[in-house]
């Protein structure tokens, strides 16, 4: 009933527009976001949508042997497109038609669940980069061995020949957008490990927002950022330097901090744009936000724990 | 990560709103319910193990070879089973030939999770020498027309391949037991697969719309479709595979209802994949009978030119058997029958398990089916066993693998059957005896005379009833 140990890091790739680290216990993936721009295969162009592509690699030295030629083989075949057409549901396409956005996930240490922190890899990538989405995508992992429902399987349980169910949700909505099931379950059962996986699923999508408020509030030098957001049903509100910024009445990164995450916003957009404004309004909004930093760092970084 | 756009037929507008509306008032273009399946048909061919499946106008093939390798290291007693699958360009304009593309990957990997990791074929018996040989069973799936729901109708002609396919049998020789000797299906009758239960796969398509859900969308819907959902159930009721790889996001209660339908689906479709299969095998063993008629001269003639390896062994065995049948009839069970041809047969060097397997077999073949080189057997043919004669080219191969190895599906009809055919079988077998013995001289005459074949064909169909 409990997950492994999850530990996320935003802006690993420098090059990259948005770049994450995610770890569930021993699995750790590297995912690496470029775009939107221009799409590289003319022919490929959507007059409509944005193109996206992912691919999903393993690193020879992630599992316990070395392996080889892994690249083009069938399973990151399948896998590239599963995690694309799950990213591809909560980005927002239609506001980058002719445009194309890249996913790059590499995996540097397997041991179970590398699916599912794939997912909740590209999602903070993606949100670093500040495309805009519809909702967050979190995944997680259950099974089901001896007649218990378990939580984030390691690789050891994976193969020990019980199911293994892999979900992604988008937590807002409450939508279940990847399922992924292997082995024999009843219907029953079935219905058990996938409630168990779905509030796994929004364990991270916890995390994820806490790490992301972390990020913004603490790297307010990295230009590029984004909020995760809820505004009305459908649409998600992404701040996004030298673009467009936009903020909100109800802007909520993280549940119970709201005022003060919609306070951090209006500040940051001050800061940026301040100085055209005079240095009087500038000052101040450079003070409060220093303020609402140390105030709020206090209660975000019990969450580790 | 390739999308071949350029090749992609693009759906108009138009066209993709009228789908749209229709299915806001539960209506599909083909007329279609919900969640009402196309018309399926299984056909099988002309091979053991090939089978082709239309599914409205989506037209797939399947064909399971089988081949003698190394297992995996870590899986030392368990042979193999993998699906290789190939878009044939002339199924759709948007597939290329060559590498296979994503959805190829994907349909062979839905497919190959449901089989595998369900085990729904058993591995176990296919393993002949532990660590160095077993049977890697491979299923190829064409695909010619696509008409949408390519993966369903892919899983049904696997399946009906799979329940279809024989495998040669093999037996252990040489020196120190360590030789596999393959057996032409001449000389013995190949074996069934063992398959425990039967993964339906079942294609939901979500529109964005009126979240609506329909079964087996055909190629328009599907360019329509928000997303996909694919569960592989069996018809206990057990899930052994879902795919949903992203797509239109839906609701956890909207996932367990489409479960329970295709509960209901796969049990249907299951039911009526048993009823092909089971006619086909039926269909089989009829024409096996027919068949066995002839080769005897065919064998006649093949041991005069010496070109049949085991003729002289033949010949050795018809002897044995003929003296073996009589006692066989008064003993009544095939058990006490084996151990007397065993004894005989001390020639080969045989595992004890593979002989009693072999023996059982061979007073198989000479019950239920004549084998080339029985004299005698084909006026036991004529006239004994007409009732249960299909059931028994059928059961022959599950009692025998009743007797060594695990249950099979397909026999569990049939043990009620074994005990009552076995009483009623011993009757028909005097008179046959009998009737064998008086005609003994005449059937190898009637061999060589055409005519005479045909009359005493005639004489088959005419106690056909009977």
């Amino acid at each position: 009933m409990v997950m492994r140990q999850i530990r996320a890091e935003i802006g690993v790739v420098a090059k990259a527009d948005g770049s994450a680290m995610f770890e569930m216990g021993n699995t750790k993936v590297v995912a690496a976001v470029y775009g939107p721009r221009e799409v590289q295969n003319r022919s490929q162009q959507l007059n409509a949508n944005a193109l996206v592509r992912c691919e999903y690699t393993m690193a020879n030295f992630s599992t316990g042997d070395r392996m080889r030629k892994l690249k083009g083989d069938r399973r990151s075949t399948e896998i590239s497109l599963v995690i694309r057409q799950t990213m591809e549901e909560c980005i927002l396409t239609n506001l980058m038609p002719r445009s194309q956005i890249d996913i790059f996930v590499q995996v540097v240490q397997a041991d179970g669940g590398t699916l599912s922190a794939c997912i909740n890899a590209a999602t903070l990538a993606l949100a670093n980069a500040g495309i805009p989405m519809r909702d967050i995508v979190t995944s997680c992992s259950a099974g089901y061995l001896n007649s218990t429902p378990l939580l984030d399987l390691n690789y050891i349980e994976d193969s020990a020949g019980g199911a293994d169910v892999t979900l992604g949700i988008m937590p807002k909505l409450d939508k279940v957008t990847l399922l992924q099931m292997d082995a024999k379950l009843s219907l029953d059962t079935f219905e058990n490990v996938m409630q168990l996986a779905i509030e796994g699923c929004k364990a991270v999508a916890d995390y994820i927002r806490e790490v992301s408020a972390f990020h913004f509030l603490f790297f307010f030098s990295n230009d590029k950022l984004s909020i995760v957001d809820h505004v009305d049903e459908h649409c998600l509100l992404s701040t996004y330097d030298g673009y467009y910024w936009r903020t909100q009445s109800n802007c909520s990164i993280v549940e119970e901090h709201s005022f003060i995450a919609w306070l951090a916003t209006l500040c940051r957009c001050g800061v940026l744009y301040g100085s055209k404004l005079g240095s009087g309004p500038h000052l101040v909004a450079v003070l409060l936000f220093w303020i609402l930093k140390i105030v709020t760092w206090r209660k975000l970084v019990n969450f580790n724990d | 990560m390739e999308q071949r756009m350029a090749n992609t037929w693009r759906m108009t507008v138009n066209e993709k709103k009228f789908i749209e509306t229709a299915l806001e008032s539960g209506l599909r273009i083909d007329g279609r319910r919900p969640f009402d399946y196309r018309k399926l048909e299984i056909k099988f061919g002309k091979d053991e193990g090939s089978a082709e499946v239309h599914l409205g106008q989506t037209h797939v093939m399947a064909f399971v070879t089988a081949q003698l390798v190394q297992p995996y290291r870590d899986r030392p007693n368990d042979g193999t089973l993998s699906i290789f699958t190939e878009f044939s360009p002339m199924a759709d304009p948007s597939f290329e030939p060559g590498r296979p593309g994503e959805s190829a990957v994907e349909l062979g990997r839905v497919i190959d999770r449901g089989l595998r990791e369900s085990r729904a074929v058993d591995t176990e018996s296919l393993c002949i020498l532990s660590g160095k040989l077993v049977w890697a069973i491979r299923v190829d799936l064409h695909i010619l027309d696509n008409g949408g729901n390519l993966i369903d109708a892919a899983n049904i002609a696997a399946l009906a391949g799979l329940l279809t396919f024989r495998r040669p049998e093999c037996s252990l020789g040489g020196e120190n037991g360590q030789e596999v000797i393959i057996h032409p299906p001449e000389e013995r009758e190949p074996l069934h697969l063992i398959v425990h239960h039967l993964p339906i796969a079942v294609t939901f398509a979500f529109f964005s719309y009126e979240s609506s859900v329909v079964i087996d969308p055909t190629h328009h819907e599907e360019a329509v479709m928000g997303g996909r959902m694919t569960a592989t159930l069996n018809s206990n009721g057990d899930v052994c595979a879902i795919q949903k790889a992203g797509g239109e996001a839906i609701l956890q209660g909207v996932i367990m209802q489409c479960l329970r339908i295709a509960a209901a689906k796969a049990g249907a479709i299951s039911d009526m994949i048993k009823k092909e299969v089971d006619s086909y095998n039926t269909k089989r063993a009829l024409l096996k009978i027919k068949r066995h008629s002839t080769p005897r001269d065919v064998d006649r003639g093949a041991s005069d030119i010496g070109l049949k390896q085991n003729s002289s062994v033949d010949q050795m065995r018809v002897d044995e058997f003929s003296g073996h049948h009589v006692q066989r009839i008064k003993q009544e069970c095939e058990e006490g029958i084996a151990k007397q041809s065993r004894d005989v047969e001390s020639e080969t060097k045989l595992s004890d398990k593979t002989q009693t397997n072999r023996s059982n077999e061979d007073t198989k073949n000479f019950i239920g089916g004549p084998s080339s080189w029985d004299p005698y057997s084909v006026g036991v043919d004529s006239d004994s066993l007409k009732a249960s004669l299909a059931s028994q080219g059928m059961q022959m191969p599950i009692e025998k693998q009743k007797d060594s190895k695990g249950e099979e599906t397909r026999s569990e009809a049939k043990p009620e059957d074994a005990p009552e055919n076995n009483n009623p079988k011993t009757s028909p077998l005097r008179e046959a005896e009998s009737a064998e013995r008086a005609n003994g001289e005449k059937t190898l005459k009637d061999a060589v005379k055409a005519k005479n074949r045909k009359s005493r064909r005639k004489s088959h169909s005419s106690s056909g009833p009977s």
